[in-house]
């Protein structure tokens, strides 16, 4: 009955986390903050697979696929920090401006 | 026996020709084995003649059987192209012997007689639908042979003679499917119905194009001048005038019954008479010596059509004959011309002259050969000329003019041809021209020599060759051989022959050669225009088709271009107009695509608010 009551805040909060995350998505040139915006929207993600598996009582199901996600997430930010460490090493910059010299 | 000599006669020729094709490259070998290939047929063809057998061989069903059929008609028509086949072998030994292609030459002519004797003896309308076509290939191959550039010549006769055969075809499918059979002999079709006559019309076409006649007859002069001469006195002047008036007798007298007033019969003398007047209006002008002979071979198939429609007896006797005769007079005329050309190089009339003493024995020939063309008593084309005229006059007094102004026409020519080549001055290039070897003279004097036979001794080819043919219902109880005419018919002739003679002679005094003789007529008011015409090729079936399939290629051309357009071009331009628009979306900024997607987003949401 608790949990069920909290389910309409946590929806605000979840809404909440993908804004900022895609605000920050949306206006930032740093390549290191691009990757953090892509966590935050994730991280809202997860929480709305959770809060999805409230709603519908299957708990289990939503656990495995948050465990799922939160691997996907690692490798996904794994790889997109080595390319930008490649990035940055190749150009001597962050700035995402760039990274224009293949555009057709 | 007479069965297997009738196997004999197609497939000796066709084996030998074979033989000679082997040797093709040993020229004297090949001349050889050519020889003996014609004067075996010649064998074969006189032990089978006056012989009358039937070879009957159930082959497919659907009424293609192998019928043969010997009789006295085939049996004279294997005769005759036995013997030209033989005269023209041993002419072109000389002829050929230094020319290129002389071996396929002698393939090509054996196989020819061996097509031409299985038309001949063919019962089968299928059947001798196949050896008309094979007479189709050697006529195409030998013209092919001839000078460099002659396939152009070979093709346009293949093309004109392969159309109306492709219409004696639809005649012979008609044919078959009105009769229930397609043994030639075992038809009795009627005229009086549309279907039959509708057969008869298409088989007509193609007998009287293979015999030359208007308007599938424009290869002829074309091939006079590209293929080799003996071969003309061989094809055009007589397998072909054999081979075709042979059906179209039979088309006229077996398997319909053309009766005199007819439509139909109106129609062929209409056609003959016209073929007479407009191939000897042709022939005047020619200043060639080939090219002349090639349009009176056209002409003179005016007088066995007209001679053939009249569907009466002295009309048919008259053609029949008129068809042997002019094998022989016009086989002479061409094998004259070759002698011209072999001892002087050229057939261009403005370039010879005088050879009347030069080649006597050539000049003999000529003369008597052209004489008999010309209608001049005794020859033979005297009596056959007679018999036409009597007919004709019995169906109507305008084909009887049309028919003798022809006559006026083909003595004008031959005068003008015999003046300017045998008189008159000879020029520099000929002072040492001699006679032809012998083996050009003997078949010439042979052919000569029976011109004259035929016509004053007419008895012997009317009684043995000809009127059998008719037998004797249809004969009606008359005897065409001797010598007793219509008085009225032998004046007319005369007083054209008399008249032809004087237009010579105003002619040549107007323009002062014999050459110039026809001038006044070619450039006479009127018709000058309409020479000119013909000249350009106006008239001609052929260069009229060619300009047709020219307008229709550049129509199709046209609508391929545009088809091209509409797949090349058009669908092209509007997806590179559409792609240009849409180019300037893609900028590859993260932010604007985000931006995009949360409109899209943001739509989809509002949607999906409303429809609750």
């Amino acid at each position: 009955m608790n949990l069920v009551s909290l389910v309409m805040p946590f929806g605000v909060f979840v809404a909440l986390l993908a804004a900022v995350g895609l605000y920050c998505l949306i206006v930032t040139r740093d390549m290191l903050r691009v990757i953090l915006a892509l966590e935050v929207i994730t991280k809202a993600v997860t929480l709305l697979l959770i809060v999805g598996g409230l709603v519908s009582g299957h708990m289990a199901l939503a656990q495995a696929f948050v465990i799922t996600l939160i691997v996907i997430e690692v490798v996904v930010i794994v790889a997109a920090a080595g390319i930008v460490i490649a990035v940055y090493k190749h150009t001597g910059t962050l700035d995402i401006r760039r990274l224009r010299n293949l555009k057709g | 026996m007479t069965n297997n000599l009738m196997y004999f006669a197609i497939l000796l020729p066709a084996v030998i020709s074979l033989l000679a094709f082997a040797t093709r490259k040993m020229g004297k070998v090949c001349a050889a084995t050519a020889l003996l290939g014609a004067v075996v047929n010649l064998v074969v063809a006189i032990k089978l003649f006056g012989q009358t057998a039937a070879v009957h061989v159930p082959w497919t069903s659907w009424g293609l059987d192998f019928t043969l059929r010997l009789y006295s008609f085939s049996g004279f028509i294997v005769l005759a192209a036995a013997g030209f086949a033989l005269a023209i072998t041993l002419y072109s030994l000389p002829f050929m012997a230094k020319r290129e292609h002389s071996g396929l030459f002698y393939f090509q002519l054996l196989l020819s007689v061996a097509f031409a004797n299985g038309a001949a003896l063919a019962d089968n309308l299928i059947l001798l639908l196949f050896f008309w076509e094979g007479l189709l290939i050697t006529l195409y191959g030998l013209i092919a042979i001839g000078r460099p550039g002659a396939w152009k010549s070979a093709m346009k006769a293949l093309v004109l003679v392969g159309v109306s055969d492709v219409c004696m075809m639809f005649g012979i499918a008609l044919a078959g499917h009105f009769a229930g059979t397609m043994q030639i002999s075992k038809m009795h079709l009627v005229l009086t119905e549309t279907g039959p006559t509708l057969a008869f019309l298409f088989l007509i076409i193609g007998a009287t194009a293979k015999a030359g006649a208007l308007p599938f007859h424009s290869w002829i002069p074309d091939a006079a001048e590209d293929a080799p001469l003996p071969f003309m006195a061989l094809m055009p002047a007589a397998f072909e005038k054999l081979l075709g008036i042979y059906f179209l007798a039979r088309i006229t007298l077996d398997m319909f019954a053309l009766t005199p007033g007819s439509w139909c019969s109106t129609l062929l003398m209409t056609l003959g008479a016209i073929t007479i007047l407009v191939a000897v209006m042709m022939a005047l002008i020619q200043k060639d010596y080939k090219r002349l002979l090639a349009y009176h071979a056209i002409s003179q198939v005016g007088y066995m059509i007209l001679g053939i429609g009249t569907a009466v007896p002295a009309g048919i006797v008259g053609g029949l004959f008129h068809m042997i005769n002019h094998a022989l007079y016009k086989s002479g005329l061409f094998l004259s011309g070759g002698s011209v050309e072999r001892q002087t190089g050229t057939t261009d009339l403005s370039k010879l002259g005088g050879l009347a003493r030069q080649m006597p024995i050539t000049f003999f020939c000529f003369f008597v050969t052209a004489c008999s063309i010309s209608g001049v008593p005794p020859f033979n084309g005297f009596i056959s000329k007679e018999l036409i005229y009597d007919g004709a006059l019995e169906r109507g007094g305008i084909f009887y003019a049309a028919a003798l102004l022809g006559s006026f026409l083909t003595a004008a020519s031959f005068l003008k041809l015999g003046h300017s080549a045998y008189f008159g001055k000879v020029s520099e290039a000929n002072k040492n021209v001699k006679e032809a070897p012998w083996a050009m003279l003997v078949p010439m004097l042979t052919i000569a020599g029976f011109c004259i036979l035929f016509g004053v001794y007419n008895q012997l080819p009317l009684h043995k060759l000809i009127q059998p043919v008719l037998g004797e219902h249809r004969l009606e109880g008359h005897d065409y051989a001797g010598w007793h005419f219509n008085i009225m018919l032998v004046v007319g002739t005369l007083v054209v022959l008399a008249l032809a003679l004087l237009n010579h002679f105003i002619g040549v005094k107007r323009s002062g050669s014999g050459i110039g003789a026809a001038d006044h007529i070619h450039y006479a008011p009127g018709l000058h225009q309409a020479y000119d015409a013909a000249e350009k090729g106006w008239f001609d079936p052929y260069e009229l088709g060619l300009t047709l399939a020219r307008g229709v290629g550049r129509v199709t051309w046209g609508v391929d271009r545009f088809i091209n357009w509409v797949s090349d071009g058009l669908a092209v331009g509007v997806t590179a107009m559409f792609s240009y628009l849409v180019r300037s979306f893609h900028t590859g900024s993260l932010p604007i695509y985000l931006w995009w997607a949360i409109a899209g987003v943001a739509l989809v949401i509002i949607l999906l608010v409303k429809v609750n």
